[in-house]
C-alpha cells in the first residue's frame, strides 16, 4: 500500500532563491525539494510525519522576470532583545537609514505537481498509522484547508492548491540539466546548519528526486 | 547555472591557454620599479601605450600574482601593489599608515621569498631591507612621475631584464604559499563543483560593469546583515562566504571567466543600465562574432553582410558553417548574461542560454516580424536591438536611455522566442503620441509586437509588410484615411507649417467619432484648391476608404485599436509616395 499524495500547486510569480545569488535573488529553474516539502507541509504537518518529496512535474514553461524593491539591510539581533529584556534598550531599525535596493530575477505562472510520500517518525503515538494521516491530507485538501498560506519560495508570492485529479500528469516536453540544487539543510547540528546538493535534472519536465544522490 | 557555466567555460580557455592560472589574475600596470642586484631602485619605467584610435595613453596588462580585496584593513598584495605598500609613500596624508602598510608588504614578502634561491628574489626582498619610506620623496629617481605613482596606481618590480613575477622561482614560491594559507581551512560542499573543500570566504570583484564601482563589485557576497543566514555572521570564524559554499577554485575560475569577458571591449553590449556579455561553451570567437553582429548590429569588418545572412540561415537551420575559414557548430551551446550594478554588488538580469542555432533562429524570426516596408533613403537593412530600443526613448531629452527593465525584458523576448513585454509596446505608443508621427522603425514595432502577442486581437491584414488594400478594419482604414487626408492639405497649400498631423493627429487616433467629422469638411476646402486631376484622384479615394467603413466611427479606440490605425497611416503614407514617383514616369 503507497502513502503517496499528488498536489497540483500553481501561482504568478515564484522565487526560489539561489544560495550563491541570493543577496541579488535569482532564483532556480524549478521549485527545489526543500520548497516543495514547506509547500506541502503548510497543509499537513504533524511531528509523526516526514514528509519526503518523490519527483516535481513541471506542467507551464519555465519563464523568468525581474522586480526590483526596497528592503533593509539589517536585522534585528537576538543578542538585542536579550538585553531589552534585562533592561537594556529597545533594539529598533530604521529603515530609511537602513533601505537597500535589492533586484530579483524570478519566475513567471509556474504550475507544478509535486508528488511526495510520507513516513512515520518515533514521535509518531501508537495510535497513529498512515491510513489515517493519509485521510487527513485527502480531506484537508478537499476542504483548502492550510495551517498557513502554502508559497513558492517567498511569503510574497502565495500559492494556490488542490489535490491532483488526473491520472497521467502534461508536463512540459522539456529536458535540460539544472545542474546542483539545493536538496535541503541539514538541522542536526543547531552550531552549523549545513546545506545538501543534489544534482537536478529535467527529464521530458518531470524533475526526479527520490532515489538520486544527496551530497551532504 | 551561472557560475557553473563561468567556471566550465574558464576550463574551456585554460584548456586553451587563454586566461591566468589560479594563483594569478591580470592587472593594469603603469609603472615599473627598476631594481639593481642589490635591491637599489635605480629607475622608472613606464609601461603605457597608445591603442590604435585612442586619444590617451593607456596602462598594459600583467598577469601577476592574484590580488587580495580590501576595505579598511592593511593586507598587502604580492609584487603588485600601490605605492603605500611597495614605497611606503602615498597622497592620503597619512604617512603612519603608509609606514604601516610598506612593513606589511615587507613582512609578506619576507614570509614568501625568504630561502628562494634567485636573484630576482634576492633583490625584492634587498630593496625591501633597506628602502626608507621618511626619505622616499626626496628620491631622485622617483621625482619625476612622483605625483602620479602617489596616485595610487599599481606597480611592479623589475630586475635586470625580466620582471619579478615572471621569475619561475618567485612563482613557485608563491605557489606553496598559496597552497599552504589554503590548508588547514574550513571544508564544505562546493555547490559548483559538488566536491567537499575549502570555502572561499570572499569572492574576487568583478570589474568592467558598466555604472559599477570602477574598482570592482561582487557577484556573490553577503555585505549586511539581513542578507546572511544559519548563523553564517560575517564575525564568525567560517566567514560569509559560508552563506553559500562555493570552493576556492570554482571562486577562482568563475570570476576569472567572467573578468575576461567584461575586459574583451570588443564582445561587451550595454543595454541601459545592461552590461551583456555573451559566449559559446567552446569558446569560439567566431560565433560570439557572428552573434554580436547579428544582435546588436555591431559593425564587423570581418564579417561582410551577405555572409552573415547565410551564415545565419545554416546555423539557424541547423547546419554547420564557416565564417573566414573557421567552422561554427549550431549545437554548440550559447550563453548570454545581462549584469546590472546594485549597491555595491551586481545582480543579474538575465540568464539565458540555448544552443547557437536555436538562438539564432529565434533572432531571425524576430527580424522577420520586423520587416516592413521602408522610405527608399533608409540604408539599415535590419532595426537592430540598439535603435529598436532607441524608439522608445525621447532622443532629444538629456537621458537618452530607455527603461532598464523593458530593455532586458526585450532582449529575453527575442533570444526566446516568447511574446514581447507589453511595455515596449506601450513606450512605443507614448513615442507616436509625443512626437505625433509614425517612422519605419516604430510601424515595424508595432506590426512585430501585434505578430508575436496573439492574445491582442489585430486582424491579420493590418500586419502585412506593404498596403493592404483590402482590409475593413475600421481603426486600419481609418488610419489610411488620414494619411490621405494629409497628403490632399499639403498637396493644396505646399509649404504650410502647421497640417492636420500636427493638430489632430492624437485625437483622430483616440476619439475618431469626434473629428473625422471636423476633417472631412476641412478637407473640401482644401480640395477645393487642388487642380482637376487630381481633385478627382483624391475625391476617388476618399470615397473608395469611407465605403470600407461599414459602422459609424467609434467615439473611442482603445490603444491595440491605436497601434492598427498607426500602421494603417504608415501603410497609405508611404504608398502615396511611391506610387507618385510610379504615376510620374507613366505621365512621361
Amino acid at each position: 500500500m503507497s502513502y503517496g499524495i499528488k498536489v497540483e500547486v500553481w501561482g504568478d510569480y515564484a522565487l526560489f532563491s539561489r544560495p550563491e545569488l541570493k543577496v541579488e535573488r535569482a532564483s532556480y529553474d524549478v521549485i527545489t525539494p526543500s520548497a516543495a516539502r514547506g509547500l506541502v507541509e503548510a497543509i499537513y504537518w504533524h511531528p509523526g510525519l516526514r514528509i519526503l518529496i518523490d519527483r516535481i512535474y513541471v506542467l507551464n514553461p519555465i519563464c523568468f522576470t525581474n522586480i526590483r524593491r526596497n528592503e533593509v539591510k539589517s536585522k534585528v539581533q537576538a543578542s538585542a532583545v536579550k538585553r531589552m529584556m534585562t533592561g537594556g534598550p529597545v533594539p529598533m531599525l530604521c529603515t530609511s537609514a537602513d533601505i537597500q535596493q535589492r533586484a530579483a530575477m524570478l519566475l513567471r505562472d509556474v504550475h507544478y505537481v509535486i508528488e511526495a510520500h510520507f513516513e512515520l517518525t518515533d514521535k509518531a503515538a501508537p495510535t497513529d498509522n498512515p491510513g489515517k494521516f493519509k485521510d487527513i491530507f485527502r480531506r484537508r485538501l478537499e476542504r483548502g484547508q492550510c495551517y498557513h498560506t502554502p508559497y513558492f519560495g517567498c511569503r510574497e508570492f502565495p500559492a494556490h492548491f488542490r489535490a491532483w485529479q488526473g491520472e497521467i500528469v502534461p508536463a512540459v516536453p522539456e529536458t535540460r540539466d539544472l545542474g546542483l540544487m539545493l536538496y535541503d539543510l541539514d538541522y542536526s547540528n543547531p552550531c552549523d546548519i549545513e546545506p545538501m546538493f543534489f544534482h537536478a535534472r529535467l527529464q521530458d519536465g518531470i524533475m526526479q528526486v527520490a532515489g538520486e544522490e544527496i551530497l551532504r | 547555472m551561472i557560475l557553473q557555466e563561468l567556471t566550465a567555460y574558464y576550463q574551456v580557455l585554460r584548456a586553451k591557454g587563454k586566461i591566468s592560472l589560479p594563483g594569478w589574475s591580470s592587472a593594469k600596470v603603469p609603472y615599473a620599479l627598476q631594481l639593481s642586484p642589490q635591491g637599489s631602485l635605480t629607475d622608472i619605467l613606464t609601461l603605457k601605450y597608445l591603442p590604435e584610435g585612442a586619444k590617451k595613453e593607456i596602462p598594459q596588462s600583467f598577469s601577476v600574482p592574484e590580488q587580495v580585496k580590501r576595505s579598511v584593513g592593511i593586507i598587502s598584495n604580492f609584487l603588485c601593489d600601490s605605492s603605500s605598500y611597495l614605497l611606503g609613500i602615498d597622497a592620503k596624508g597619512k604617512p603612519e599608515r603608509s609606514k604601516k602598510c610598506f612593513a606589511a608588504a615587507k613582512d609578506l614578502h619576507h614570509a614568501v621569498l625568504d630561502g628562494v634561491e634567485s636573484p630576482a628574489a634576492k633583490a625584492v626582498l634587498a630593496f625591501f631591507d633597506t628602502w626608507q619610506p621618511e626619505t622616499a620623496a626626496e628620491n631622485s629617481v622617483l621625482a619625476p612621475k612622483l605625483e602620479e605613482i602617489l596616485s595610487g596606481v599599481n606597480l611592479i618590480f623589475r630586475v635586470g631584464s625580466a620582471y619579478a613575477q615572471d621569475d619561475t622561482a618567485i612563482a613557485q614560491a608563491w605557489e606553496n604559499s598559496r597552497k599552504a594559507s589554503s590548508s588547514g581551512k574550513k571544508t564544505g560542499r562546493c555547490l559548483v563543483t559538488g566536491r567537499r573543500v575549502p570555502i572561499a570566504r570572499l569572492h574576487p570583484s568583478i570589474k568592467g560593469v558598466k555604472g559599477a564601482q570602477s574598482s570592482g563589485a561582487s557577484l556573490v557576497s553577503f555585505n549586511a546583515d539581513a542578507f546572511e543566514s544559519f548563523g553564517h555572521e560575517r564575525g564568525d570564524d567560517t566567514g560569509q562566504g559560508y552563506n553559500a559554499p562555493v570552493s576556492e577554485d570554482a571562486a577562482f575560475a568563475y570570476t576569472t571567466a567572467l573578468n575576461h569577458l567584461l575586459a574583451d571591449r570588443k564582445h561587451v553590449q550595454h543595454i541601459a543600465d545592461t552590461t551583456v556579455v555573451y559566449w559559446a561553451e567552446d569558446a569560439s570567437a567566431g560565433s560570439q562574432d557572428l552573434f554580436g553582429a547579428a544582435a546588436f548590429g555591431m559593425e564587423d569588418k570581418t564579417i561582410t553582410q551577405g555572409d552573415m545572412k547565410s551564415a545565419i540561415d545554416a546555423l539557424a537551420q541547423g547546419r554547420p558553417y564557416n565564417v573566414n575559414g573557421l567552422p561554427l557548430n549550431p549545437e554548440n551551446h550559447f550563453y548570454v548574461l545581462g549584469l546590472a550594478p546594485s549597491a555595491a554588488r551586481l545582480s543579474v538580469r538575465f540568464f539565458l542560454q540555448d544552443t547557437f542555432g536555436n538562438m539564432l533562429k529565434n533572432l531571425q524570426e524576430h527580424y522577420n516580424r520586423l520587416e516592413i516596408e521602408k522610405p527608399s533613403f533608409e540604408t539599415h537593412p535590419v532595426l537592430s536591438l540598439w535603435w529598436l530600443l532607441n524608439e522608445t526613448a525621447n532622443q532629444k531629452s538629456q537621458d537618452k536611455a530607455p527603461p532598464a527593465p523593458m530593455s532586458g525584458a526585450v532582449l529575453r523576448a527575442i533570444l526566446t522566442n516568447t511574446p514581447y513585454p507589453s511595455s515596449l509596446f506601450e513606450a512605443v505608443m507614448l513615442r507616436i503620441r509625443a512626437e505625433q508621427d509614425i517612422g519605419w522603425r516604430k510601424a515595424a514595432i508595432l506590426k512585430a509586437y501585434f505578430l508575436k502577442n496573439k492574445s491582442i486581437y489585430v486582424p491579420e491584414e493590418v500586419l502585412k509588410v506593404k498596403l493592404d488594400e483590402q482590409s475593413n478594419y475600421t481603426p486600419y482604414v481609418l488610419g489610411r484615411l488620414f494619411a490621405v487626408l494629409e497628403k490632399i492639405q499639403t498637396d493644396a497649400t505646399p509649404g504650410i507649417n502647421t497640417t492636420i498631423r500636427d493638430r489632430y493627429f492624437n485625437s483622430a487616433c483616440a476619439t475618431p467619432a469626434a473629428i473625422f467629422p471636423l476633417l472631412i469638411n476641412l478637407s473640401q476646402h482644401h480640395q477645393r484648391k487642388l487642380a482637376e486631376g487630381s481633385r478627382i484622384y483624391y475625391d476617388k479615394m476618399i470615397t473608395e476608404l469611407e465605403s470600407r467603413i461599414q459602422q459609424t466611427l467609434p467615439s473611442r479606440m482603445n490603444l491595440q485599436e491605436q497601434g492598427a490605425f498607426h500602421l494603417g497611416y504608415y501603410h497609405q503614407k508611404q504608398a502615396l509616395y511611391t506610387k507618385k514617383n510610379k504615376g510620374d514616369s507613366d505621365n512621361g
